[in-house]
């Protein structure tokens, strides 16, 4: 494989040798008539941040809860560093997670809740403090849950999950009720925790925050494996240049000549496929023709998105 | 299983509602004490201390109280959610359950205790008012209080046992409450001759409030004590199984 000409990705994603944070394997899950998983099997490795995707009822969140030993897979197996989350000794310090917003009684004060939490952990109650800071609910920790926003709901379910200074964090879906400010906040964390070499999974149907946050994706439909990929490569299959020139008719056969695929699409205005800004420029420069605009455009996470989804449901 | 315990004391003593609770059964042990005390009737005001029928206020009240602490137990959890980190902090299930068990029959004994100090701090000054020379055996009212815990600890893990089983905090106590104050009524007078083997009778008969029809208080306290356990079993079987969706 060529180093050279893959994007710069942390080297840390090259490596996922040894245990796999998380390991799901040909897991299965019916409710009744319903098939919210099938035959599902991936692994979430440390030092990348994973996006779990997928749209509404694809079952991560069943897939998800499976992992945490809430719910019990009809066939298959769920490990967390080689162990069922029930059979971890200390499952606090080892997976830190995130599953709703609502996960408190509202009449026990935030920080209280905390407290509760940190007891059954046996995790030191100074820790409660320092993780309130860390999530931004200092000045309200002494108010009744319930009269949180959405947002410091939030904040205070990934408190929770942050008690135990864990390896692992599993979030679903975190960015909801989350401001701009807050998802830059919350790449930053998710950011920082791969960074230490631990592995963070997240799950979400919105895609666009999905690649601000995420490196590798895993892309569910129907409760079946679409596609496990780094994000970049789920959008750089279909990679398009637009170019400005004064002198269409001349880059387009110079173009065309080198065997690329070129359209007009305006006025001075060309869209060239498989092809980088770099070769593009050369071309042009070698043909004498002036370049005012080169500009990448790449496929949306949400284009490549429902491609894969799309051909899945047919 | 100690951390599970504290944390679940925990839970008790930072939630207003079960303070609020607490001060409900003071309150409504204390107007039944004036009222029993006041009323006249046919009370006698002149038995010893521990036959007073003004405890009777604390005897029947409490041990409620106690079903209700531990019906909220776990249907609390399910109803905001919170079981979820609670199951993620404790994934051993029958733990959580354990440590349910032990800080919330504690809640009962407090509960309990208190109904019984308020019974007496009401009732005595005002028998002293009405000019009655209170009189008392420490070891008999020691054993009148001995029975009230028993029960109101016994209530309340059949409140635990009930409320996981059920799981929605509605249907539990609205359903438990419909069977003690009206359908075990009712089935009593079709079927007199089990009536006193129905978990309320059980119960009167470990404290001892109309006893000429019931068991004798030990053997009421084994047949609740097997109420309790098959509530709390089925429960904890249930609990094992279930997804927590």
């Amino acid at each position: 494989m060529e180093a050279s000409s893959t994007m710069d990705w942390p080297s840390a994603y090259r490596a996922p040798l040894g245990l796999p944070a998380i390991s799901v394997r040909g897991v299965t899950k019916r409710f009744g008539r319903v098939t919210a998983v099938r035959d599902l099997s991936l692994e979430v490795h440390p030092g990348v941040v994973t996006g779990f995707l997928g749209p509404n009822g694809a079952g991560k969140s069943t897939t998800l809860r499976i992992v945490l030993g809430l719910v019990s897979p009809t066939e298959g197996s769920a490990t967390v560093l080689g162990m069922p989350y029930a059979s971890l000794r200390t499952p606090a310090r080892t997976v830190g997670a995130v599953l709703e917003t609502q996960s408190f009684n509202p009449l026990r004060s935030g920080r209280n809740h905390l407290r509760v939490l940190a007891s059954a952990s046996g995790i030191d109650q100074r820790r409660v403090d320092e993780v309130l800071e860390m999530v931004g609910l200092a000045a309200a920790a002494r108010r009744n849950a319930g009269t949180y926003s959405l947002g410091m709901r939030q904040r205070l379910s990934l408190g929770a999950a942050l008690l135990g200074d864990p390896r692992i964090l599993i979030l679903d879906e975190p960015a909801n009720g989350l401001d701009p400010q807050g998802i830059r906040w919350l790449r930053d964390l998710l950011r920082n925790f791969a960074a230490e070499g631990k592995a963070v999974l997240v799950s979400s149907h919105v895609l666009t925050e999905m690649a601000q946050l995420a490196d590798e994706a895993i892309v569910i439909n129907r409760g079946r494996l679409v596609r496990q990929a780094p994000i970049a490569e789920l959008t750089s299959g279909s990679r398009r240049l637009r170019v400005v020139t004064s002198e269409v008719a001349r880059l387009e056969s110079a173009l065309r000549e080198r065997g690329l695929g070129v359209v007009r699409t305006g006025d001075g205005e060309l869209q060239v496929s498989g092809v980088d800004a770099v070769r593009v420029g050369t071309i042009a420069f070698e043909t004498g023709v002036p370049v005012f605009g080169l500009a990448e455009h790449e496929t949306s996470l949400e284009d490549a998105f429902l491609e894969l989804t799309e051909e899945e449901g047919r | 299983m100690r951390d599970q315990i504290a944390s679940e004391f925990r839970k008790l003593t930072t939630t207003r509602s079960v303070y609020a609770m607490l001060g409900g059964l003071v309150a409504v042990v204390a107007i039944g004490v004036v009222a029993i005390v006041t009323g006249g009737g046919s009370t006698d005001l002149q038995a010893p201390l521990e036959q007073q029928a003004f405890l009777h206020a604390s005897l029947t009240i409490a041990p409620l109280f106690g079903l209700l602490l531990g019906l909220r137990s776990f249907t609390d959890e399910f109803r905001f959610g919170s079981i979820v980190p609670t199951l993620l902090a404790s994934p051993v299930r029958s733990r959580v359950l354990g440590a349910k068990l032990v800080a919330t029959t504690g809640g009962g004994v407090v509960l309990s205790l208190a109904a019984m100090a308020i019974t007496i701090a009401v009732g005595v000054p005002l028998l002293l008012a009405k000019g009655v020379e209170v009189t008392l055996s420490t070891g008999a009212l020691g054993v009148v209080v001995g029975r009230l815990v028993a029960a109101t600890v016994l209530w309340t893990a059949i409140g635990v046992g009930l409320g996981l089983a059920v799981r929605h905090q509605v249907a539990a106590i609205a359903g438990t409450l419909v069977w003690i104050l009206a359908a075990e009524g009712l089935l009593s007078g079709l079927v007199p001759d089990v009536a006193k083997f129905f978990p309320g009778a059980a119960g009167f008969a470990v404290v001892g409030v109309n006893p000429a029809d019931l068991l004798t208080p030990g053997l009421g306290a084994l047949l609740l004590g097997g109420y309790a356990l098959v509530a709390v079993a089925t429960g904890a079987i249930l609990m094992q199984r279930r997804d927590i969706a």
